[in-house]
């Protein structure tokens, strides 16, 4: 049903791209990475139960690791992709032995602490360019043709398809079940034998693989990038587009991610006109506003309103 | 010279458990062998350290001093899967249940942790990709999981609630959904922690047939209750504790019978 799901989009995306305007290309494009990120933070969130703060991090780290490769070492982007995939698994294999001892507030707050120490050494990394990045990273290619607007929005909600494909499968799993059980009572889990902090390690790993090939194909899409991309508020934006679409769903993220990039844009045209002096920050006051009021009225997001529809 | 041969196998050892709090002595040196396909009744009034006990055998408290061991190896020290891979098993005073999954579900959580050596998942990150990728050997195991958690709902006699939702559940379904869940791993010891409380007669009758047909299949089920009287009923033998020292064990006639036990009671009461 996801993949079947998935596979409409990528169908969906691939005929709206030779219409649109390239600028909504690049929204496109954004909107499918952004989901990708919160497919994966939507496993780790709402299936196992637990919080990250810091998943823009692991983006950074997918997006770094492909164009440090690409630029400083001639590598192609596809395989800058994987190695992005592995570094930020790896990164986050490595911080799960700190961070999943934590539960709850204190996870968050670990998460949110090891996002804006990993942000520093972005910025604090000369090798990486520094807090002025990378600039004029190669595209992706496939022989002769270097990917444009709408390739690049294909490939993204290939990714997108491939992603909640995969989730799908996992949530529909046994691996899936036991991690709603740890979720729901992590004591009476473990005492059927549920390794609660395996579930959690390994979930948190798919997450930030899902966030670092995110990160690779962004670099290459917008062939520039520095620290200031993956900040603190990313991370903040993308427990937003969890929550607005619902964390227990797979279906939530991307239109979470929708919602999230369609809002921005809306609020980018609006607040302007309403409060002249306004500057970029207020768009994430007022998602911060919206993110407030989507607990209040509809903590399990908009899908959670569609299902009680559909019941 | 005959030896006397010994109808029950030793399963479970505490010997000398201590547990104490800051100051307070929550359990106190208690020593008592569970065998298998027996049902040992634990008693004693409120705070004389039964749970305490049984977060000890589970491996959600470290003991103090004293060790657990089952068929000669050693739990105390281990986690709480592992105790649960060995075989050791527990319900809740207050069902745990897992909101989110349907009853059936509930107990293919349990089974997938038996049918893959005792803890779920087995090897790391290869049961995650068999998963994702929905392997037609995973598909197929999913499938006999499914089975396997149906003939477990219908020996528990809850069969019909096999599809609902945990969430929906009253509070006599969680403790059969819970006891049925704990069965699945199939374990060598089975603690129930007050599993009559808060139940209908019929229910309470369920969950004794369950206790029954536990031990018939060679379980040793470690019975914590208040309902006094069902448990001398159902239990083969009878530990009794009080302020965290055991102050009797024997046949539940001869427990029942004992001053010290009954003084431990009225005195109780008194308070």
């Amino acid at each position: 049903m996801y993949g079947r799901f998935g596979l409409v989009l990528l169908a969906l995306v691939a005929v709206l791209v030779w219409f649109l305007p390239s600028y909504y290309t690049g929204l496109l494009t954004q909107i499918g990475l952004y989901a990708l990120v919160t497919i994966g933070l939507n496993m780790f969130m709402g299936y196992a139960g637990q919080v990250s703060l810091g998943q823009a991090a692991f983006v950074g780290i997918g997006a770094y690791t492909s164009a440090a490769l690409a630029v400083k070492g001639h590598v192609t982007p596809w395989l800058g992709l994987i190695a992005g995939a592995l570094v930020a698994a790896l990164v986050a294999y490595v911080l799960s032995f700190i961070a999943l001892r934590l539960r709850e507030n204190l996870l968050a707050l670990a998460t949110l602490a090891l996002g804006i120490v990993i942000n520093v050494v972005f910025n604090e990394w000369e090798f990486i360019g520094g807090s002025s990045g990378f600039k004029d990273i190669p595209g992706f290619a496939l022989g002769a043709f270097t990917f444009d607007q709408r390739a690049y929005a294909i490939l993204a909600w290939a990714l997108v398809a491939l992603g909640i494909w995969f989730a799908g499968n996992v949530v529909r799993s046994s691996f899936g079940r036991a991690l709603i059980a740890i979720s729901a009572g992590e004591l009476g889990a473990q005492t059927l034998g549920v390794e609660s902090e395996r579930l959690k390690r390994q979930t948190f790993v798919l997450s930030a693989v899902y966030a670092g090939v995110a990160g690779a194909v962004y670099a290459s899409s917008f062939s520039y990038i520095d620290p200031s991309s993956f900040s603190f508020l990313l991370s903040v934006n993308f427990v937003l587009m969890s929550v607005i679409g619902g964390i227990r769903s797979l279906w939530g993220a991307v239109i979470g991610a929708a919602v999230v990039v369609a809002l921005g844009q809306v609020l980018q045209n609006v607040v302007p006109l309403v409060l002249p002096s306004a500057r970029g920050d207020f768009q994430q006051f007022f998602l911060g506003v919206i993110l407030i009021a989507m607990l209040i009225l509809l903590p399990r997001g908009i899908t959670s309103r569609l299902r009680e529809a559909r019941a | 010279m005959t030896a006397v041969a010994s109808p029950l196998t030793t399963t479970l050892e505490v010997r000398g458990v201590s547990v104490r709090f800051g100051g307070v002595i929550a359990v106190a040196d208690v020593t008592f062998t569970a065998h298998t396909a027996e049902v040992l009744g634990v008693m004693g009034p409120n705070g004389a350290g039964k749970t305490t006990l049984f977060n000890v055998i589970s491996g959600v408290q470290r003991p103090t001093s004293g060790e657990v061991s089952l068929g000669g190896s050693r739990l105390t020290g281990r986690g709480v899967e592992d105790v649960a891979a060995l075989g050791v098993t527990r319900t809740f005073q207050t069902p745990v249940m897992f909101w989110g999954l349907t009853v059936r579900e509930s107990v293919e959580v349990a089974l997938a942790a038996r049918e893959f050596g005792g803890t779920y998942p087995p090897a790391p990150w290869r049961e995650l990709l068999r998963c994702g990728f929905g392997t037609p050997g995973r598909r197929r195991e999913n499938a006999v999981l499914r089975e396997c958690a149906d003939a477990i709902l219908t020996g528990a006699g809850i069969a019909a609630m096999a599809g609902r939702a945990t969430e929906s559940l009253a509070f006599g379904e969680e403790r059969l959904l819970e006891m049925a869940r704990a069965l699945a791993v199939s374990p060598n010891v089975l603690l129930l922690d007050e599993p009559l409380s808060a139940l209908n007669p019929d229910e309470i009758e369920a969950v004794l047939t369950s206790i029954r047909s536990a031990r018939a299949s060679g379980v040793a089920v470690l019975l914590v209750e208040h309902a006094v009287g069902e448990l001398l009923a159902v239990a083969d033998r009878v530990v009794v504790l009080d302020h965290g020292r055991k102050i009797a064990e024997g046949s539940p006639q001869a427990v029942a019978a004992d001053p010290l036990v009954i003084d431990a009671y009225i005195g109780d009461e008194l308070e």
